[in-house]
Order: structure tokens, then sequence, then C-alpha cells
């Protein structure tokens, strides 16, 4: 069976493309630059 | 649920005749279902939880309590908010959300009988959340209004998390005023929610918002209609931009800063969502979810590396950065509230390589770089925190409504809700409704 031929529902194909499309999401994370003095986001808070 | 409904009522009823009720005292309203209502189920959408119950209500549920306000129901969601990514419409315990405008059409998710409830008249308004996108589509889809407020300033304490630093509920009305009315009861500090701001929200006089919204700066991407929109979609989102042009008339062209929004929300989401439900993901219960596809994503979001979390996390900070910047020359982003109207509800909401497939929705093609406009702002504004504004603005040739959206910076909601408002006032797409 050809990749096309097996059903986009198929379990296993789904999990492959669910860990390619987190890999994929990863690389193009890493391609982004961060300056090192950059630090996640902090909460919003009232003046 | 109907005892607790009555019982509501009945306090309302003596509030009334006593003429001390406020603005939402006996107004009925559905909530999302991840919304912990004492001794009523909240399935959070999804089978492993059908019997869930909780012993106290959530913030926001106790708050309308407090305004006088009758919970008449629990909303229909897709399960856990579509956490990993789901492919159907029929991804709920419930069943695919149907479009009170065409019932073979979808309404939308993650909020989907938040939408739907609204958009059919069943509700004058509901509680719905948004992660990335689940009170813009269904606000979009179903032609009601939704208000995203921004990030912490309504408690999520009592609500199913899916992502600690992306989930916020909002109200879904069917005007701009109404979500104000709501959100007025509901934003405001909680112990009980550590990442609650404190901000309170009050909506702008009469003649301070009228000011305000022909005072405001718009920015615009002319191409988020040219070239996204849909054929079906296209003409009634331009009709949309030129009637809010005459209420706000400082157009001026300014696009988001290019960044990957899809990769990073998508990190975001889905490494916190699979933390939260590791124990669901790898214990029996598991199989009962709904969705093979949103099966398989939270399964692969638990090997997400935290270096790539943390760097998407990162990223959130430059974007936060760049926005504020471009919120120095521009007060508030419009663009479409989607491209499209509502699909058909057997119709997959991805982009299956299969021969044959669906192609992808037009607004999911590209969201950031060259010619993509500002198309990445449902994604870039959860991102980073920012309040947004979903309205009708018309129906396209399909019969279906299409909406818009503004964005604005941190606790901009007065501003939002002005400029919404007076697009209502001048406009009747909001009042329209489906037939029976």
């Amino acid at each position: 069976m050809t990749e096309e031929e097996r059903n986009i529902d198929d379990p296993a194909r789904l999990a492959d493309e669910a860990r390619e499309n987190a890999q994929k999401a990863a690389t193009e994370l890493r391609a982004q630059r961060v300056p090192i003095e950059t630090e996640p986001p902090t909460v919003f808070k009232a003046d | 649920m109907p005892e607790r409904a009555l019982d509501e009522a009945r306090r309302a009823d003596r509030a009334l005749a006593k003429k001390d009720g406020g603005p939402l005292t006996g107004v009925p309203y559905g909530a999302k279902d991840l919304l912990a209502a004492r001794g009523a189920p909240t399935t959070w959408g999804a089978p492993p939880y059908r019997d869930q119950i909780f012993g106290e209500d959530a913030t926001v549920v106790a708050k309308l309590k407090r305004s006088g306000a009758v919970l008449a129901a629990k909303l229909a969601m897709v399960e856990l908010a579509g956490g990993g990514g789901y492919r159907y419409p029929s991804a709920s315990l419930q069943g695919p959300g149907r479009n009170p405008w065409n019932t073979e059409r979808w309404s939308g998710g993650s909020s989907s009988g938040s939408g739907a409830a609204v958009g059919a008249g069943l509700v004058p308004f509901a509680i719905g959340s948004e992660t990335a996108g689940s009170i813009g589509t269904p606000s979009a889809y179903c032609g009601v209004t939704g208000l995203r407020p921004t990030y912490g300033v309504v408690s999520r304490k009592g609500a199913m998390a899916l992502s600690w630093t992306l989930d916020k509920l909002g109200p879904m009305a069917r005007t701009a005023d109404d979500c104000a009315t709501v959100l007025e009861a509901i934003a405001g500090a909680d112990t009980g929610d550590p990442t609650a701001s404190g901000k309170r929200f009050r909506p702008l006089s009469g003649r301070a918002a009228t000011s305000a919204a022909k005072r405001a700066r718009i920015a615009f991407a002319e191409e988020d209609v040219s070239e996204h929109a849909s054929p079906e979609a296209k003409r009634a989102l331009e009709k949309g931009v030129a009637e809010f042009k005459r209420i706000a008339p400082s157009f001026v062209r300014a696009t988001l800063p290019a960044m990957p929004f899809g990769p990073m929300v998508q990190t975001v989401y889905s490494a916190e969502g699979a933390e939260i439900f590791a124990e669901l993901i790898e214990g029996k219960r598991f199989e009962q979810l709904v969705d093979a596809r949103q099966k398989a994503g939270l399964r692969a979001a638990l090997e997400i590396k935290a270096r790539d979390y943390l760097h998407a996390m990162r990223l959130r900070t430059r974007l936060q950065d760049a926005l504020a910047a471009m919120f120095r020359d521009v007060d508030v982003i419009l663009s479409v509230g989607r491209a499209m109207t509502a699909t058909p509800i057997t119709q997959p909401l991805d982009n299956p390589a299969s021969p044959g497939g669906p192609k992808p929705p037009p607004d999911k093609r590209n969201l950031s770089g060259p010619g993509s406009g500002n198309m990445g702002l449902i994604a870039a504004g959860n991102l980073a925190g920012l309040p947004a504004i979903f309205f009708p603005c018309g129906f396209a040739t399909d019969g279906l409504p299409v909406g818009l959206q503004v964005v604005g910076p941190p606790f901009s909601e007065p501003l939002l809700v002005a400029l919404a408002s007076a697009y209502q006032r001048e406009t009747d797409h909001h009042l329209k409704r489906p037939r029976d």
C-alpha cells in the first residue's frame, strides 16, 4: 500500500504525521534566533 | 441544572421585585462545558469526563450568579478544547456543533455550543474560552459578537486548563455592548487564579466612546480580504471594512512582524496541554476520545522538547515587544474574523495529504511573511495575550455570516468595545437571526 492509499485516519499514519508536525514546528522555531537576554514573558498586571 | 436555573430565576425575581437588580439580573446564559458549575455535569466535551461533577462554581459562574444572571445551560464544546489538534467537527462528546444558519455547517470551535446557542437566539449571551481562536471562530461562523479579554483580565479558576499561558475566558453575545456588560461582571482580581491581573473593566461613556472611535488609528492590510478571503466571503468582508472605515476613518497600512506564529502557538499549547493531560494520555480512558488525529497529536506532544517549548516562549516575548512598538503608531489592528464561512460538518479541518482531499482553508495557508498581511492575527494576538473583539459584518454568497476582528494592546477592551459598538449602531448585521 502506498502512502497515499493509506486511510487518512489510520492511527499509525496519524502518529507519524503528528511527530512530523511537531518536528517541523521545532525546526521552524529553532531557525528564529533569540538574543541571549530574552526571557519568557510574564503575566500582565494592572498599573 | 433545571433546579439550579429555576432557583436562580426565583432569586432574580425577588431582587427585581425589590428593585435592586442589576443589568444582568434574571438574564439567562450558557457556559461552555469547561466551566465548573456546582452539581452539574462538566464534561470538558470529552467522553472520559462524561460523568465529571464539581462541587463548586468556577469564579466566572460565581460572579455571574452574584450579578443575578441565570445559568440556563452548559454548552457543548470540542473535546478538551481541541488540545492536540482535531481533524473533524465531530470531535466532541456532544457531536459536531451545528451552525444555526445552516445545520449542515459547523458552528466553529472549540466554543461550538456557545457560538451556536447565541447565534440561534437560545440565550442572550454565553461564556466561551479561547486558547488560539476558540471564541473568534465560532463568533465569526455563527454571526455573533465575541470578546476575548486580555490574558489575566478574567479569572480562570474552575475552568479546564488546556494551556496555562494562553487560556482566556470571555463573553459571546449579540452586541458589543452586551459583551461589555458581561465582561464588567466577570473581570477582576481573584486570589484563586495567580495569573489574574487584577484589572477591572469599565466601558467608556457614550461621548468618550464616540470620540475614541473617531480618533482611533486603524492598522489594516488590504490583502487580508483581497488575497485571503474565500470567493464566497470576499464581497461581504470588503463591504464590512468599508462600513468600518466610515466610523473610524484613520486607516494606515501596518502588518504584524514576520514570525512563525503557527509553530509558536502549536508548540506552546501542545506542550502545556500534554503535561496537563499526561495522566489521561497515558491511561486507559484515553482511547475514549473521539478524534483519532487529536489522540495522535496529544501523544506526540508529550515528546516536545523543553528547549523548543522555551524557545517558543522566548519568541513570545519578542513578539510582545514588536507588537508594543506597533501599537505606538496605531491604536488597533483590523482584520477579518475568519476569511471564509463555516465549513461542512463532515469536512476535515486540516489538510490531509490524500488524493482529492479538500484544499486548506484560505486563512490557514500563510500566517506570516510576505503577502500574509495580518492573517496571523488570531495566533499572534493570543500569543501576546492581547484582547480582541469579533463582530458580524454581513453575509457571504452562501448565506452564512462573516465578521471582522479588532485587536488592541493589553487592557484596551474599552476602545475595542467602543469601536464595535459604534459599528453596530451604524449597521444591522448583528440584528439578523436565522430562520426557524
